[in-house]
Formats: structure tokens, C-alpha cells, sequence
């Protein structure tokens, strides 16, 4: 499946094609599919859950103000119907990541999040980066990067933690008004 | 649960600030499923936003609605789930006339591309099967006289296929001419011209998520274009002589695959299938039966020139070495991260390659039928298995490794043992032990005696059961074992009424 191309511009390529389904969706999916990231749900099935949300809204007709808390709410329920067998623990912390999501990133479809993401990875030191590089671009497991940095499974793991934590502060700084 | 969140938040991010993911256009697919009505299909979601007063009067109506559930009298069975609609059988154009012009699925035999072209009749057409029996026979399989000179599509079918704009599953086995179109490394205008004018087309049915081209020829350069279909999540090559290392190659590049079928590809070398490891949302994958016996093998000269070449080729290919579930597949396949189902009858592995299934994250489900020749083999095994749902095996399995499924696989659902001679009733004993185990086979269990009946009728947790091919099971028995196990749901026995499942293999 490709990739959005940022530069041409969903109005454009909707005037090209004269579909305001495909202006609809080009609006919306970005933000609705990393909303769903960001709820934990894996790749693959963001796009699927994301496609059937956005099935319902065009279906329903949901003008555009609407769109983003319809596609929302549509996509916790279809995801949660996935994983129900967790049971209300995750309801409650789908909950949990929404009102994140509504605090930080609803605006935006999460740009600045990941904007202000990309300035704290500038930031870090070169052996903190490169870590992260490993584990989060390339799947590098713990045990590999241990192997790599010359430390301990142990010792991986607590850099790992206190990078994030690192990252975690960061962003929350740069993100508050 | 917000510091969970925050997590959550922070892996995805990270991803894709440091490049390992960006968000899909899913564009074209979206707007081709809801221009095909697909929305119907998507079940309700909630309103966004309830007042009090619609909440209070949901809470009241679902009270009303668990009462009236509690008092109503329940049927005798449970109702079955939606299902998808069971397909028509075609056998000529005549057949295809005959349908509505509604018909959601169809399995055709034998047809040409002719009676193929009926098809396009049939916009709503959402699920295709089209056999070639003849084709489809397996190493030891059912001799049938074929005819000799059978109808089949050619190549030229894709472009019609493509014209069946809501296709979501589509399966051609056996389609032996359409290997005429695909001589190796391409003609005239270059492979990827063939490619193009071939399986290229397919690219123009946006729901495709399931394509079976089993049974029949297809190489690298034209497999290259199942990239371009942007909603495939399931493919099946198995019996294709055309699958080697190349083809891995261009299946690298179908991302989104979940499930994939290279059963009797007799010219994969293990080195191949380990590097499917890199296919980052594979669940499901089948290996099994690259074992150098189970060849096409059906009667007749009806197959081209060119099918006789890859065929020929698969035989080299086969004979140098190397090829099927070999320890470097096993070693490869442990990196899979999200690997759930292995199914691997008939592997060319050692004891060096079990070893390596400890190291699998994920996986659930395993066959390794034909594995498991000395009781070295079926130890190591025993001790090297990740906790699973299902095993499928069959060898030289004892009551040693039987006691050792007990300890070691606390959560195992489905176990199929067939015909393990060396499993006694003390290993039986063990294997009835692990409360979780639903669905038992044990057919042809020579070792087995009617002194085992106690405790198969002790085993209340057990809802199938296949006694088949075991001497001493009689009615009677049969009659017992209904009365004592509740859950009971299929029972198969070498005895009147009792054996009308066909065997699995």
C-alpha cells in the first residue's frame, strides 16, 4: 500500500478525480490511523479498523467538523470489538489514550507531537540515538543491542528506559501552551 | 493506565519519527469498498456522544433484553455465525447462464476462457474458485483418468478477471495453460511486458485479499506484480514449480501479507523461506510437503511444453539439496515476530533446526507431521516446543513424550497423534491430563488397549475424538463414550456412524 504523498494536496487530487469521498478520506486518515497507533493498535490492523471507520462516516454522510470525533469514537468501538476479549480493561485504557489524543494531538493529526518528537531525537546523545535507531527503525532485539553497545541484557534495558523517559519529558515540555 | 498510554503513545511516535512507519493512503481502497456497498458490512458503531437520558434508557432496555434472553427457551444447538455465502458450482458456460446475475460466490470446474467470460455477467461477484482436478493430483493421490484434451484458461483470463471489480477472494488451481504465457526469463517484449500483461491486471481489483494460484506454474518476474495489489492479506502457491528464491524475493515485498501458503513448492530452498521471517505481519505460513514425494502427479499428456520445463527444473532444483524445512528455514523463521501458525509436515530438518522452535515469540499453532524418526528426535522435540494451542505430529512418539506434553504444554487445545504405535495407555493418561485439551486424535494408536476406555470416559473436557482404525474400539464402546463426555461433538470410529469424516490426510 503506498505511502501519502505529502505533497500533493488531498484538495488537489480530489478536484482531480471530482470524488469528495476521496477528499473525505484524504482529510481524515492520517490522523485517525495514528490515533489508533498511538492506542496500541498494531500496523496492519490500523489500516483495517481505519478503513472501516471511515466506511461508516461516508456512509453516514458525517460532514467534516464532525468527521474526527466520529471517526474516533467509530474506530475505539470497532477495535475494542477486536480485542474484546480483554475485557474492560482496555476500554478503560483506550479511554485513557483518547483524552491523551484529544489533549495533544487532535488539532493537529499529531504533527506537532511528532514534530516536537523529531527536535528531542536531535538532541540526544549519539549512543542514545543510535539505540533508539536499532530498536524502534530496525527491530534490533535487546539482547542484540546489548551485544552491540557492550553492556548487559539488564543494562540495555534500563538505557532504553531512561531514554524514554528522557523523551517523554521532552515532549511534554515542548507541547505544553 | 495514563502512563500506559503515554507508553503506548511514545512507541508509535518514535516509529515514525525515526522512519520505521508513516501512515497508509488508504484512499483507493476505502473509496473502492464503499463504492462496492461495503459499509453494510461494517458493523455499527456508537453514537459519539450519549446524553444522560439515552444512557439510562440503554442501560433499562439491555436489562429487558438479558431478562428476556434468560427466560426465552434456548435451542438445541448454538447458533452458527454469519458466514460467507456458500458458493454455486459451475461446470460449463450453460451453468453461468443459469445464475442470477446477483450471485455473490461460485467454485467453477474445467471451464475455458469462453465460459470464463460468462462470468462477467455476474457484477456481484465477490468470491471465485475455478479447478482443474486433473491438474491437482499430489504424489500418492487418487489416480482418475483424466481426458485427454481438457478445456483450461489461458493467461489471457487475468484481464477478464480483472474486469470482476468486487472480487475479494479469487482461486485458480490447476490452471495448467496459463504456465504457457510464462517461459523462463521472459520473451518479446521482456518479463515484466508478460508480467504487466498478465497478473499485472489484478491490480485493478482494489478488495482482492485472498489469490490462490495453486497447482500450476508461475515464476519470480510475474509474481513480482502481486506488489501492486494493495489489499491482498492472503496468498497460496502451493504445487507451484515456479516458487524459488526469487519469488521470496518478490513476496518481500507484499507488506502487508498475514498469510502465506508454499505447500509442495518443491524448488524453495530452506534459505529462502528462513528470509520470510522479514515479512513484518505474517501469522500464518505453510511449508509443508516439499519433500521431493509429494510432485504433481496426475495422469495424461495434456500439459504444455513450458509446464514440462519448470517441472523438469524443480527436479534439478530438488536433487542438488537444501530445499523444503531445512534447519537454516527454522533458524530464519525464529525471527518472525509475529508468527502464530507453522505448518511444516514432511521437514528436512535435524535436531539442530527443532532446537530452534524454542526461540519462537509467537507461535501457537504447529505441524510438523512426519517429523520425529527415533526417540532421540520426539525427546528433543518434547523439550524444545514454545507453549502451544495445537501440535500435529506423527513418528516415533512414546508415553516419555506424552508425559512431557503433560508438564510442558499446559495450555494445548487440539493434539493430533495418529498412528504413534509406541503410545500406550500410561501415555494416554498423561496426554488426558492437560485440562485444556479439546480435540483429540489418536486414530490408529496400536499401542492402545480397551483397558484405555476408563479413562477416555473420565476425559469430560474432550469435544472431538478420533478412535478410527484402532481394532478393539466397538459400538459399545462408542455408545459409552457418548453417554459419559457432555462436550462430545464429533466422535470417529471404525464402527456404523461413526466415520463419515474424511481423514485430513
Amino acid at each position: 500500500m503506498s505511502r501519502i504523498d505529502e505533497t500533493a494536496s488531498p484538495q488537489a487530487r480530489a478536484d482531480t478525480t471530482g470524488d469528495a469521498a476521496f477528499a473525505f478520506v484524504h482529510r481524515h486518515q492520517r490522523g485517525l490511523w495514528r490515533f489508533l497507533r498511538a492506542c496500541g493498535c498494531p500496523a496492519h490492523a490500523a489500516d483495517e479498523v481505519a478503513q472501516d471507520a471511515l466506511l461508516l462516516a461516508l456512509e453516514r454522510n458525517v460532514d467534516d467538523d464532525a468527521a474526527p470525533g466520529y471517526l474516533r469514537q467509530a474506530a475505539k468501538f470497532l477495535w475494542l470489538r477486536r480485542v474484546r476479549d480483554e475485557g474492560r480493561s482496555h476500554a478503560r485504557w483506550l479511554d485513557a489514550a483518547e483524552q491523551l489524543w484529544q489533549q495533544d494531538c487532535a488539532t493537529d493529526a499529531g504533527d506537532g507531537l511528532i514534530a516536537a518528537l523529531r527536535t528531542c531525537l536531535d538532541v540526544l546523545p549519539p549512543r542514545s540515538r543510535l539505540a533508539l535507531q536499532r530498536v524502534y527503525a530496525e527491530g534490533t532485539s535487546r539482547e542484540t543491542l546489548a551485544a552491540e553497545l557492550g553492556i548487559g541484557e539488564h543494562g540495555a534495558r534500563t538505557l532504553l528506559q531512561r531514554i524514554r523517559a528522557a523523551l517523554r519529558d521532552c515532549i511534554e515540555r515542548r507541547l505544553a501552551p | 493506565m495514563t502512563d500506559d498510554a503515554r507508553d503506548t503513545r511514545l512507541d508509535w511516535a518514535l516509529r515514525e519519527a525515526l522512519g520505521a512507519e508513516a501512515p497508509p493512503d488508504l484512499a483507493r481502497v476505502t473509496v473502492a469498498r464503499f463504492r462496492a456497498g461495503d459499509a453494510a458490512r461494517v458493523p455499527s458503531a456508537a453514537v459519539p456522544r450519549h446524553t444522560h437520558w439515552q444512557a439510562v434508557a440503554a442501560l433499562l432496555l439491555a436489562c429487558l433484553v438479558v431478562a428476556t434472553f434468560a427466560l426465552w427457551p434456548r435451542p438445541a444447538e448454538p447458533a452458527t455465525p454469519a458466514q460467507e455465502p456458500e458458493p454455486v458450482q459451475v461446470y460449463s458456460r450453460a451453468d453461468i447462464d443459469a445464475l442470477p446475475a446477483t450471485t455473490l460466490a461460485v467454485s467453477a470446474v474445467g471451464l475455458d476462457d469462453s465460459a470464463l467470460s460468462a462470468l462477467l455477467r455476474l457484477r456481484e461477484l465477490r468470491f471465485l474458485e475455478i479447478r482443474y482436478p486433473e491438474a491437482m493430483v499430489l504424489g500418492l493421490g487418487l489416480k482418475t483418468m483424466p481426458p485427454k484434451q481438457p478445456p483450461c484458461i489461458t493467461a489471457t483470463c487475468f484481464d477478464t478477471l480483472a474486469k470482476l471489480s468486487k472480487l475479494r477472494t479469487l482461486r485458480i488451481r490447476g490452471a495448467h495453460a496459463i504456465t504457457e504465457a510464462f517461459p523462463f526469463g521472459g520473451s518479446g517484449g521482456g518479463p515484466e511486458a508478460i508480467a504487466n500483461a498478465t497478473i499485472g491486471h489484478l491490480e485493478r481489483l482494489p478488495l482482492l485479499e485472498e489469490l490462490c494460484l495453486t497447482h500450476f506454474d508461475v515464476p519470480a518476474y510475474a509474481l513480482a506484480a502481486l506488489s501492486r495489489l494493495a489489499a491482498l492479506r492472503r496468498l497460496d502457491l502451493s504445487a507451484n514449480y515456479g516458487v524459488d528464491a526469487e519469488v521470496v524475493v518478490a513476496l518481500l515485498r507484499c507488506t502487508r501479507l498475514q498469510s502465506l501458503t508454499l505447500d509442495a513448492c518443491m524448488a524453495l530452498p530452506g534459505t529462502a523461506i528462513a528470509r520470510l521471517a522479514e515479512l513484518p505481519h505474517l501469522e500464518h505460513l505453510a511449508v509443508a510437503n516439499i519433500d521431493g514425494m509429494s510432485w504433481r502427479s496426475g495422469g495424461g499428456d495434456f500439459l504444455g511444453p513450458t509446464t514440462k520445463d519448470y517441472e523438469a527444473q524443480a527436479h534439478r532444483a530438488y536433487d542438488l539439496g537444501g530445499c523444503g524445512v531445512t534447519d537454516a528455514a527454522l533458524t530464519g523463521l525464529s525471527r518472525a515476530k509475529s508468527l502464530r501458525t507453522l505448518l511444516m509436515a514432511e521437514p528436512s530438518c535435524s535436531l539442530l533446526g527443532v532446537r530452534a522452535l524454542r526461540d519462537f515469540q509467537s507461535l501457537e499453532r504447529l505441524d510438523l507431521f512426519g517429523f520425529g524418526s527415533s526417540t532421540t528426535e520426539t525427546d528433543v522435540l518434547a523439550d524444545s516446543l514454545p507453549p502451544l494451542l495445537m501440535l500435529s505430529a506423527c513418528g516415533e512418539f512414546d508415553d516419555s513424550f506424552c508425559n512431557k506434553l503433560r508438564r510442558r504444554q499446559p495450555r494445548l487445545e487440539h493434539l493430533e497423534l495418529p498412528a504413534c504405535y509406541a503410545i500406550t495407555d500410561q501415555g494416554l493418561a498423561q496426554l488426558l491430563r492437560i485440562g485444556t485439551l479439546r480435540h483429540l486424535d489418536i486414530r490408529q494408536s496400536r499401542g492402545l488397549s480397551a483397558a484405555a476406555m476408563p479413562l477416555l470416559l473420565a476425559a469430560t473436557q474432550l469435544e472431538y475424538l478420533d478412535l478410527r482404525h484402532i481394532d478393539w474400539v466397538t459400538k459399545a464402546h462408542v455408545l459409552e463414550l457418548q453417554r459419559a463426555l457432555p462436550r462430545l461433538r464429533t466422535l470417529l470410529a471404525n464402527v456404523e456412524g461413526h466415520e463419515t469424516e474424511p481423514s485430513g490426510r
